[in-house]
């Protein structure tokens, strides 16, 4: 059995000089092409790498066919793409053939008008190779400040070694519309079965021998792997289209299992701000802290940007969505674990807000002080039915108001910004911090909101929802108070004790 | 054995045509085909045509052509005289009883070689569309290559052939039965791209999608032939870089390439475009709740001629969303505007009542909001009468500076079942 982890990832290439046209009389001359490179591109929204070599053919005049397997991988079929790079006017590729029955092998036929060495690249994709940002943050005791450092890990489960190859990673969300594992297994169009599994075992046995030597050989001509490297590979960043690439700087192994963690990131004195949100979305009962900070060049003291190495400064690529743990150092420098979470990716110039979980040190009361149910107004409709008038069942209108009390109180010995959702279920006319509107006394159904005693900035996220700020001092207690009254309209029958149905 | 036999059987053959199937001769020498094209134009069947030259005599000659293994539509066979010395015409075709086979009686002025040329249909060979894009490095065009792959499960080995796969160039190959071929059917270069940025609440409600449009015609370099439907590969070739003597490209993304006529436009989608935000909130219309609908009035006529009014069951709907739009694309370092298109799926008749841009300005306590004019960067699209677009070119903007597109729609003439409640006086 072929041992996944011994695979190269350049597969075998024989190729082949047919200096007849006879396809099946003649194999004259197999030979091994010098690989000269790889290139792995990484993609983190969806599982694809991109695999790059490049080579060098040797080719004859006349027709050349050039044979490319890749049992056992999970390589798609459909995306083998095979590039002249040089002498593209004497060099053609005429076409690509699969053979009966196999979805794991390929013939280039290549006509050809010199003798010599060409270089090739051969492009495929492959399945099994991933890659996630993860961010470990470590805030000072004040909350104020933060060291972050991101990283990248590259995680390898396609059964296949890929030494010496230039890595890189591509932040963004492509589109796929199938999916490269599916690919790769879909068995061939047609009659037989497909691929390495499905051959017999006196066949998979030549295969395997094959590819032994194959393998050997290749081996025999790859330089040797690149020495240790003394520091952390550098990460260039390069936008690109919608997306972002980050370049690891040099080779880099990438082993069968075992997964490779880089520095992407490393920035001291980052300004951090905490701030703590509650909202009717989640509930409405407690805090949660947020950790915001921006994605932007660092400045100094005076204001101006700092000059500083790419690796340690924001602001000049996306920040690629991963996990985030934050730490808090105190002043005797023991860590607190402040929280973890996932992050969404943020572009350059955004700002990030990463949950770290509930807090209890902020609380908030909310109390009903009084409510109480106003102008009721019972009216008789009357409405026409086979073609007569009759009275329709009374509708009463009523005005239902609630008096809210929110008690909030900071345990923080710091000044702190909190942020309070409300959602009320009806369509909200408000009186918040920019006056009373113009159809306050209107007799239409609503839900009119009184928030203008609130000393803060009161804004309409939507047609239900009602945000305010509040700008907390610590060892003081915050009382808001609000008024809404639920105007209800033509609400029935079930509030009419006669139900009468009659003719005028 | 799968196998297309054509044998020339000359001579008289006054007694012959009465005898049984099995009494047939066959020739043992065959004529080689000389030329054969396989058409796969049409999507069901399979034309091929080969051209053989077979030795005449002077008089009635016999020519039989069998075949096994291979799904040949018998009626669908036609022979045809190219090139010959003297007329030759074709008599009758036979059809000998449980055989894949028939055999011509044709009569021939002179005796001498002739051309000839079968046609006939066969079933199990395909062909299907694949796209390749290279973009250029500015978004500003592509090399869009399309390739056909074309299966052949017909059983029949072909040798030298002509293959038409549908689209683009004729190709000359070796074709064996079970062989896919994929091959370059034809190139357009500098093919301008439309770089698109499209936010559709009723497909993804939070991201906004790049799509790259490209016209089928002559002045976008393409227009030769309709689009067939495939899947396109997107590739970009990246910067030239130090140690890369050879130009990288980075895969963009795919997707299904619908049909695409001639003086058609296709849409594809690559991937989210994760830079440009947009978050859409249903609002109240300006007025408050009683603006949500416009109650109609109309003449009523009595029989007896009298005029009076009333309500008939339609009335108008209004609906305002707020968009919020945020832009941080940037190029080289510097903050860009961007193209961004808003689409909205509404029905029947309807008109875009009010516009307004605001520009947002600060953060929480000490946010300012001022009503911008629109008219230079907005314009609304009717695509049909369900479709809108709204073309948008936002500007860049920060954490302290953002965009609030109110749009009022005005739906209008609403068929409803509410009988207008009058009150009892």
């Amino acid at each position: 059995m072929i041992n996944g982890r011994a695979m190269r990832v350049c597969l075998p290439i024989l190729l082949m000089v047919v200096l007849s046209t006879a396809a099946l009389a003649s194999v004259d001359l197999v030979t091994l092409p010098t690989r000269e490179s790889t290139q792995l591109t990484i993609y983190n929204s969806e599982d694809i790498t991109m695999v790059r070599e490049h080579r060098l053919l040797t080719v004859k005049p006349g027709i050349n066919r050039i044979q490319f397997s890749w049992a056992n991988t999970l390589i798609d079929p459909t995306s083998i793409d095979f590039r002249i790079l040089d002498h593209v006017d004497k060099v053609d590729l005429l076409d690509t053939t699969f053979p009966s029955g196999r979805n794991d092998a390929l013939q280039w036929n290549i006509k050809s008008r010199l003798a010599g060495k060409v270089p090739v690249e051969i492009r495929y994709f492959t399945s099994g190779i991933t890659w996630k940002a993860d961010y470990v943050g470590m805030a000072n005791g004040d909350e104020t400040e933060m060291g972050l450092k991101g990283y990248v890990r590259v995680y390898n489960n396609s059964g296949e070694l890929y030494d010496n190859a230039q890595v890189r990673l591509v932040v963004g969300k492509i589109n796929l519309v199938e999916k490269i594992a599916d690919l790769a297994r879909r068995p061939a169009p047609g009659k037989g079965g497909w691929g390495y599994a499905a051959r017999p075992a006196e066949e998979r046995e030549v295969m395997r021998s094959e590819f032994k030597n194959a393998l050997v050989l290749d081996c025999a001509i790859m330089p040797t792997t690149s020495a240790p490297a003394k520091r952390a590979p550098k990460v260039v960043k390069q936008g690109l289209s919608e997306y972002f690439l980050f370049t690891i700087a040099g080779r880099q192994d990438i082993k069968h299992q075992e997964p490779k963690r880089l520095v992407a990131l490393s920035v001291d004195g980052v300004p951090l701000k905490a701030i703590y949100k509650l909202t009717d979305r989640t509930g409405g009962q407690q805090f949660t802290k947020y950790f915001r900070f921006k994605n932007k060049k660092l400045l100094d003291k005076r204001g101006k940007e700092q000059a500083l190495p790419d690796m340690e400064n924001l602001g000049l690529s996306p920040l690629p969505d991963g996990m985030v743990r934050l730490f808090s150092e105190y002043a005797n420098q023991d860590l607190a674990y402040v929280g973890g979470t996932s992050t969404k990716y943020v572009p350059i110039g955004d700002r990030v807000e990463v949950s770290v979980g509930d807090d209890t040190d902020i609380t908030m009361i909310r109390r009903v002080k009084d409510q109480g149910i106003s102008n009721v107004i019972a009216r008789q409709y009357k409405r026409r039915l086979d073609n007569k008038w009759v009275l329709y069942y009374d509708l009463i209108d009523y005005d239902e108001t609630f008096v809210y009390e929110e008690e909030i109180v900071s345990g923080k010995p710091m000044d702190v910004e909190a942020e309070i959702e409300r959602r009320f279920d009806a369509n909200v006319i408000l009186w918040g911090s920019e006056g009373k509107p113009k159809d306050w006394n209107s007799d239409e159904a609503g839900a009119y909101v009184d928030l203008h005693d609130v000393e803060s900035r009161i804004e309409k996220v939507d047609q239900n929802h009602v945000k305010y700020f509040l700008d907390m001092k610590p060892g003081r207690k915050w009382t808001v108070t609000y008024r809404v009254t639920y105007k209800r309209r033509k609400v029935g029958p079930e509030l009419n004790p006669e139900k009468r149905r009659e003719h005028l | 054995m799968k196998r297309i036999v054509i044998t020339g059987l000359v001579g008289v053959l006054v007694g012959m045509l009465s005898m049984p199937a099995q009494a047939r001769i066959k020739l043992t020498t065959l004529p080689e085909r000389e030329t054969v094209r396989v058409d796969i134009k049409n999507g069901r069947f399979t034309l091929v045509e080969e051209e053989r030259t077979v030795n005449l005599q002077q008089g009635r000659n016999q020519v039989d052509f069998s075949w096994a293994n291979i799904g040949i539509d018998k009626d669908s066979i036609v022979f045809r005289v190219i090139k010959a010395d003297g007329d030759v015409n074709v008599l009758n075709t036979n059809y000998p009883n449980n055989e894949n086979a028939l055999y011509w009686t044709v009569s021939a002025a002179k005796a001498g070689p002739a051309v000839i040329r079968i046609s006939y249909l066969i079933g199990n060979m395909s062909a299907s569309a694949s796209y390749q894009g290279i973009v250029e490095n500015d978004e500003k065009s592509l090399l869009l290559q399309t390739y056909m792959t074309v299966q052949n499960t017909s059983g029949e080995d072909f040798g030298r052939c002509t293959v038409q796969p549908g689209v683009g160039k004729t190709t000359v190959r070796y074709f064996k039965n079970g062989e896919r071929k994929r091959m370059l059917a034809s190139k357009f270069t500098a093919v301008p791209i439309q770089k698109r940025f499209v936010f559709d609440a009723a497909v993804d409600q939070k991201r906004t999608r790049m799509y790259y449009r490209l016209l089928n015609d002559k002045e976008n370099n393409m227009g030769q032939f309709p689009l067939p439907r495939g899947k396109v590969r997107l590739f970009i070739k990246e910067p030239k870089s130090d140690d890369d003597s050879v130009r990288s490209q980075a895969f963009l993304g795919e997707d299904w390439g619908a049909y695409t006529p001639l003086f058609a436009k296709v849409d594809l989608y690559v991937g989210v475009a994760q830079d440009v935000k947009v978050e859409r909130f249903t609002m109240q219309p300006k007025g408050g709740p009683r603006k949500v609908i416009d109650e109609l009035t109309c003449p009523r006529i009595l029989m007896n001629g009298e005029r009076t009014v009333t309500h008939p069951r339609f009335r108008h709907q209004r609906t305002r969303f707020r968009y919020r739009l945020q832009n941080f694309k940037t190029a080289n370092g510097e903050p860009i505007p961007v193209p961004l298109t808003i689409q909205e799926h509404v029905d029947g008749e309807w008109i875009i009542e009010n516009v307004e841009m605001k520009e947002i300005l600060g953060e929480r306590n000490d946010v300012t909001e001022k009503v911008i004019p629109h008219e230079k960067m907005f314009l609304a699209k009717r695509i049909d009468v369900n479709n809108v677009e709204f073309e948008i070119a936002l500007p860049p903007t920060t954490i302290k500076k953002k965009y609030d597109l109110y749009v009022t729609v005005l739906r209008k003439n609403r068929r409803h079942n509410v009988e207008p409640i009058v009150y009892k006086d």
